[in-house]
């Protein structure tokens, strides 16, 4: 069962909100503690405000129930969030009471100054006492718990409403912000969804550019498209190869066939027999080659390797090729002392019989290939060399980009075998050189580093 | 029907030459492009049948030199390659059909008919001349609806004059229809030809003009 992936849209926009709820929750319980604070500060503020109103505006020379016992209307009240005006009282500091609200608490004894809370049957007052000792007046105004609780309510929707109106704000924006922080993300992920499996393109930048994070993503799977297109190309110029040289041995056996079907005679279509058999046999030949090669740059990283000497095998190779044909002999130099990599035998061997096989079927019969193992600064270097008509330049130049097979269709083969050589050396870590060799002819070249190779113990 | 073949590969050379002149046909094989290029100077052939991959010189260069010296010889391309382009661009040079290997030698048979037909500017593989039919696709021959009991050079002989009734054919242009450049005719041995063919078809049937060869009475 395949699980099913949310996008990282979903999961960064629910971060983000998540983030915005607990920093808005957060916000809120500060606000809601800062309110009643505010509140409290507020209704003592007020309380002493109207206390020093009250004593300003307070006469001892009147009656307490005289209307005219203070010098300007009541001050503070119908004021834009107070429900009802404190109440107050105003006493001589003899305690002889000048005026008091009806609603001011009676009983609350305690005449110093300063703010106290009181509970006056079952009702929690706040007073503030203030006194004026050089004119003798005592004047104490009190605010009971049900308006200090409007007070604090009113501060808190003050407080709440921008809190309110933030919360879809600042959500929509850090929605808009996943969104637009992820657009290089969905670029890439548009572009890579167009791409042709078959004709991989680099990435173009973003519009905007790309982030650093995504540029750096962007130049590997560039640098992975190159090695896939490579890879690609090489295929498809392999299957093209494979495909133009197994045509021609099976047109030779097509017709071979025809003829021994169509012929009346016998010795004619013994005849064709035989070389429907030599078509066959090349056709053989060319598939263990070309398996050959397949087998190796597949398993380019995972050949078998084991400590080899050169220089012995070049020498039964030369033997072994001295042996088993005709025509063409091969020579080898002397080897001096032993020159150990580390590779897999039966490659190499393929290695070097091909070099050799090439060089051979080129060469005039009187003139031998030549065969030379040397040491090197930092590798050994074979020598296989030929006096063949030589490669042209452009040959050469083809070679030298691992551009081959050559398909040449010609006494000097179809360049499969140096594919091979080419392959096999790669392998090795080894690498391949062709050269014109004075006096005319070729020269192979291949280069093994004396330094054990990647990845051995 | 006289046959260049420009193959450079031995075993499907020899198949292509063996299976052909089975057919009854003369093949002439080359295995260099150089040579190729040449050979249609000196020789006349009805259709050449053209590898592109050639040593020395291209199937292709062979080709447009061809047709750069105004050699309208009917050209069958055969190649190892699929390629849709390679084929675009030896049919644009001047080929006349092409052919991917490999092929079976019924359909490369059927291929030349049809290139030395559309020569001919005939519309089918019979002709007719009087009372006389021929037939390529099955090499058979009728005089006056009798089948005719012919040899393969003798049917060749009456294909080529057949081919073009009331205009003379030389001896030597018979000659190496019958045998190419593989072997030496005895020197009187189209005469011979000739002498059957008339006592097979009747003797006034073929006329010979001195000095210039045998005609097809119309």
């Amino acid at each position: 069962m395949t699980r099913r992936r949310t996008s990282l849209h979903a999961r960064l926009a629910a971060l983000s909100l998540g983030l915005l709820a607990v920093g808005l929750a957060a916000w809120w319980l500060v606000a809601y503690e800062r309110a009643g604070s505010v509140a409290e500060r507020d209704v003592d503020g007020r309380l002493q405000t109207t206390a020093i109103i009250l004593l300003q505006v307070s006469r001892t020379d009147v009656s307490p129930s005289s209307p005219g016992a203070f010098g300007a209307p009541h001050p503070v009240a119908g004021i834009h969030g107070w429900r009802h005006p404190p109440s107050f009282e105003v006493t001589t500091t003899g305690d002889a009471l000048i005026h008091r609200s009806p609603d001011f608490p009676q009983g609350i004894g305690d005449p110093s100054p300063g703010f106290r809370d009181r509970t006056v049957d079952a009702m929690r007052w706040r007073i503030y006492t203030r006194v004026d000792d050089a004119r003798g007046l005592v004047v104490r105004v009190a605010m009971n718990e049900r308006d200090r609780q409007d007070r604090t309510r009113l501060a808190e929707v003050d407080f709440a409403w921008p809190l309110l109106l933030a919360i879809p704000i600042l959500a929509v924006l850090a929605l808009l912000s996943v969104w637009r922080g992820l657009a290089p993300l969905r670029h890439v992920e548009r572009t890579l969804a167009s791409q042709d499996p078959g004709n991989l393109r680099p990435f173009e930048p973003a519009p905007r550019g790309l982030p650093r994070e995504l540029a750096r993503l962007v130049d590997t799977m560039n640098g992975l498209f190159a090695e896939v297109q490579d890879l690609h190309a090489r295929r498809k110029a392999f299957a093209s190869f494979v495909s133009h040289e197994l045509r021609t041995p099976l047109a030779g056996s097509r017709s071979q066939l025809d003829v021994a079907k169509r012929s009346p005679e016998r010795h004619q279509q013994n005849r064709a027999l035989g070389l429907l058999g030599e078509a066959l046999g090349r056709m053989e030949r060319l598939v263990t080659r070309l398996l050959l090669l397949a087998r190796v740059d597949a398993s380019r990283r995972e050949i078998e390797r084991r400590p080899l000497d050169l220089g012995l095998l070049a020498k039964e190779c030369v033997t072994q090729f001295n042996d088993e044909t005709e025509g063409v002999r091969a020579e080898i130099g002397n080897v001096c002392g032993p020159m150990t990599i580390e590779g897999e035998e039966d490659l190499l061997r393929s290695l070097f019989f091909n070099l050799i096989e090439n060089a051979a079927r080129v060469s005039p019969d009187e003139c031998p290939v030549e065969v030379s193992l040397e040491h090197e600064a930092d590798a050994f270097v074979l020598a296989v060399a030929d006096r063949g008509p030589g490669m042209d330049k452009a040959e050469l130049q083809a070679v030298a980009a691992g551009d081959f097979p050559l398909r040449r269709n010609d006494a000097r083969g179809t360049g499969l075998g140096l594919a091979i050589v080419r392959s096999v050396a790669e392998a090795h870590g080894a690498r391949l050189n062709l050269l014109a060799r004075e006096g005319g002819g070729t020269v192979a070249r291949v280069h093994f580093d004396r330094a054990p190779v990647e990845g051995t113990a | 029907m006289r046959i260049l073949l420009v193959e450079d590969d031995r075993v499907l050379g020899d198949g292509l030459r063996t299976g052909l002149t089975l057919e009854g046909h003369t093949v002439d094989w080359l295995e260099d492009g150089e040579d190729a290029a040449i050979a249609v100077d000196r020789e006349r052939f009805d259709v050449a049948i053209l590898d592109l991959a050639l040593p020395s010189r291209s199937g292709m260069d062979v080709l447009a030199d061809w047709r750069s010296r105004e050699n309208s010889l009917p050209v069958l391309v055969l190649t190892a390659t699929g390629d849709n382009a390679q084929c675009i661009a030896a049919l644009d040079t001047g080929a006349d059909d092409y052919v991917v290997k490999p092929a079976e030698l019924d359909q490369i048979l059927a291929r030349l008919r049809a290139l030395q037909r559309r020569a001919a500017g005939k519309a089918d593989n019979r002709m007719s001349c009087g009372a006389l039919h021929l037939e390529r696709e099955n090499r058979m021959a009728w005089l006056a609806d009798e089948p005719l009991d012919l040899s393969a050079y003798e049917f060749a002989i009456l294909e080529t004059l057949m081919e073009h009734p009331g205009r003379p054919v030389s001896p030597e242009r018979l000659e190496s229809l019958l045998y190419g450049w593989n072997a030496m005719p005895e020197s009187n041995s189209v005469q011979v030809l000739i002498h059957k063919l008339r006592s097979k078809i009747g003797t006034k049937r073929i006329e010979t003009l001195r000095g210039l060869g045998y005609r097809l009475s119309t």
